[in-house]
């Protein structure tokens, strides 16, 4: 008797991890044709098309017949400056790399007030300041250029009111280098708030309290406990506004101007008016490199500065 | 208790940021919903009178009611493909193990390190190079449909980085328990998966259709000869007098979108208070929340 009941017990066992067997190799089946499509999607309409700008850059690929064949001349000619191309990367550099880290320490705080202080109303008040976020990209650009124009909204009411003379407006606001940051970092704020909120809001707070228990000053437990946690947030959040930034060439069309002229404008430029894909094909390559090299560094000085931490 | 975030003045100066940034982010759209009603066709001070005549003449635009029809379907079309394919990719991502999970993520994560520019040029190439691939065999017109599939690239990454931290919650005892007693994977998607991330799917689309409608970085290369609404608005701006109608419509389109993302978040609070989905989160751009204690 006691016997019989164990081989029946053995085979229940058997039979159900036979079921959970064939259920797994079920799930693996399922998991392997949900991925198909989107997997799909992403090889034929985003790796194929990057892999054909690699091709294109190079000569392998061309639509057009009047071209030179397959060789790294227009590589060469980028790379050693020959062309303007390489000064205008570096220019359009600095311009986000301070775009950036300005807009950064701008949002940092309001990060950290909606994460740690502002409590129950944190998330209306998300919204508040992402809303904007919402609105029309060009409808933002434009807002400024209307404000800072030569004509426009602070000029005209300047000599409307008697603040200045008629012949006498501020001129540079509207157009130029400084003018084309001013609008690329009003246009981010509200965005790149949202990495360092999440970084912060999913801190556990006891380890402020245990830093307080422990005797740490506020400051002290803000600089050992709160940034070094948010910083993988404040990285993200860099990159945010970063990638953009570098790759922009709608914002230097409408306020630019000359001086505002951009590396992205020079790719839409050669792409656009269609003068010269090839080396469009190289600066945008070289884009998309730049920004890879950047997050790379970025990872291991993050991952560094932790193990300073321990 | 002290509280140890922040000291009495400090939160102070802090609220005084915040608020000098709304003010910041604020003021200049304020402006332009002011200007909108301006008389004149110039967008300066003085003011001329109040009028409506900029909004009559934007919305007997046709081009340019056009132009919001076409980003409309376009929006239309790409928000609903990658609503579909983001929630194919998110669904083994936040509730499976599999080995190629890390390249996986990474791969479908890599539209966001590629500025849309170079997307939009590469596109083009792709697009242009179909006929001179199979030696004029296949054609690619660039339309329409050239944008949305754009979109879907761009769009993809975000719904899995919104839908991912929603699935990650859903009890896995729940959906066991379900094919314990027999349903379908098809069925337990459908009656404990679906209706548990509603509201995320809601949000992810409403933010997914804005993003689109809104696009002009890959639309523009891959358009060809279709008009858009930014890229109409793009090339008006370059001509002084027609600016207060674009303002006009620009002021529209922004509150409508406003209403629409104010609308979904006040009924996804709703819903989420009456079906007690965990706490209140910031699901709306899927930012991970630990509001739970």
């Amino acid at each position: 008797m006691v016997s019989e009941i164990n081989t029946s017990e053995k085979t229940v066992t058997s039979e159900k991890e036979g079921r959970v067997a064939s259920l797994a190799r079920r799930r693996h089946r399922v998991t392997r044709s949900l991925l198909a499509l989107p997997l799909g999607w992403l090889v034929l309409f985003f790796i194929i098309p990057v892999s054909l700008v690699v091709a294109y850059s190079v000569g392998i690929l061309e639509t057009f017949t009047k071209e030179e064949g397959v060789s790294l001349e227009t590589w060469r000619i980028f790379l050693t400056g020959e062309n303007v191309y390489m000064l205008l990367f570096i220019k359009s550099f600095r311009m986000a790399l301070i775009v950036a880290v300005v807009v950064v320490i701008l949002a940092y705080p309001i990060a950290y007030f909606l994460a740690m202080i502002a409590d129950k109303y944190k998330y209306s008040l998300l919204l508040l300041m992402i809303a904007p976020f919402m609105t029309n990209f060009f409808m933002r650009v434009m807002a400024w250029k209307v404000l800072l124009g030569r004509q426009g909204v602070l000029n005209s009411f300047l000599i409307w009111s008697g603040l200045r003379d008629e012949g006498n407006p501020i001129e540079g606001l509207a157009f130029g280098e400084i003018p084309v940051m001013i609008v690329l970092g009003y246009v981010w704020i509200p965005f790149v708030m949202l990495p360092m909120f999440a970084a912060m809001i999913s801190m556990d707070r006891r380890l402020l309290e245990a830093a307080a228990d422990l005797g740490a000053s506020r400051w002290r437990a803000f600089w050992k406990v709160t940034f070094p946690l948010s910083l993988p947030g404040v990285v993200a959040s860099f990159f945010f506004v970063f990638i953009p930034t570098i790759g922009e060439f709608v914002v230097p069309k409408l306020v630019g101007g000359t001086k505002g002229y951009m590396f992205g404008s020079a790719i839409d430029d050669l792409f656009g008016m269609g003068l010269d894909w090839r080396t469009g094909s190289v600066l945008s390559l070289w884009l998309v490199m730049a920004v890879f090299i950047l997050a790379l560094l970025f990872m291991r000085l993050v991952r560094f500065g932790r193990l300073a931490e321990s | 208790m002290i509280d140890i975030a922040t000291s009495r003045w400090a939160k102070w100066v802090l609220i005084g940021i915040f608020v000098f940034e709304i003010l910041f982010l604020y003021a200049p759209v304020t402006l332009l919903y002011i200007f909108s009603f301006n008389e004149g066709s110039v967008v300066a001070f003085p003011f001329v009178g109040f009028s409506l005549n900029w909004y009559e003449t934007a919305f007997t635009n046709r081009g340019l009611l056009l132009s919001i029809r076409t980003s409309a379907t376009i929006a239309l079309m790409s928000s609903t493909a990658s609503i579909v394919v983001g929630l194919l990719m998110a669904i083994p991502l936040a509730r499976r193990k599999f080995k190629a999970k890390t390249p996986i993520m990474a791969l479908v994560l890599s539209p966001l390190v590629v500025p849309h520019l170079v997307f939009g040029v590469a596109l083009l190439i792709t697009f242009r190079s179909v006929d001179v691939l199979t030696n004029g065999v296949l054609e690619f017109p660039l339309s329409l449909p050239a944008v949305a599939i754009g979109h879907v690239v761009v769009l993809m990454p975000l719904i899995v980085l919104i839908l991912i931290p929603r699935l990650q919650r859903i009890d896995a005892h729940l959906e066991e328990a379900a094919q314990d007693l027999g349903a379908s994977g098809w069925r337990t998607f459908r009656t404990i998966i679906l209706p548990l991330i509603a509201p995320a799917l809601a949000a992810a689309y409403v933010i997914s259709f804005i993003i689109s409608f809104n696009e002009y970085a890959v639309a523009v290369f891959v358009s060809g000869p279709v008009t858009t609404f930014p890229i109409f608005v793009l090339a008006e701006l370059q001509v002084p007098v027609r600016v207060p109608q674009i303002i006009a419509i620009s002021v529209v389109v922004v509150t409508l979108s406003l209403l629409v993302v104010v609308g979904a978040e006040i009924m996804r609070r709703v819903f989420e208070r009456r079906y007690r989905v965990l706490s209140q989160t910031a699901g709306l751009l899927g930012v991970a929340d630990a509001d739970t204690e």
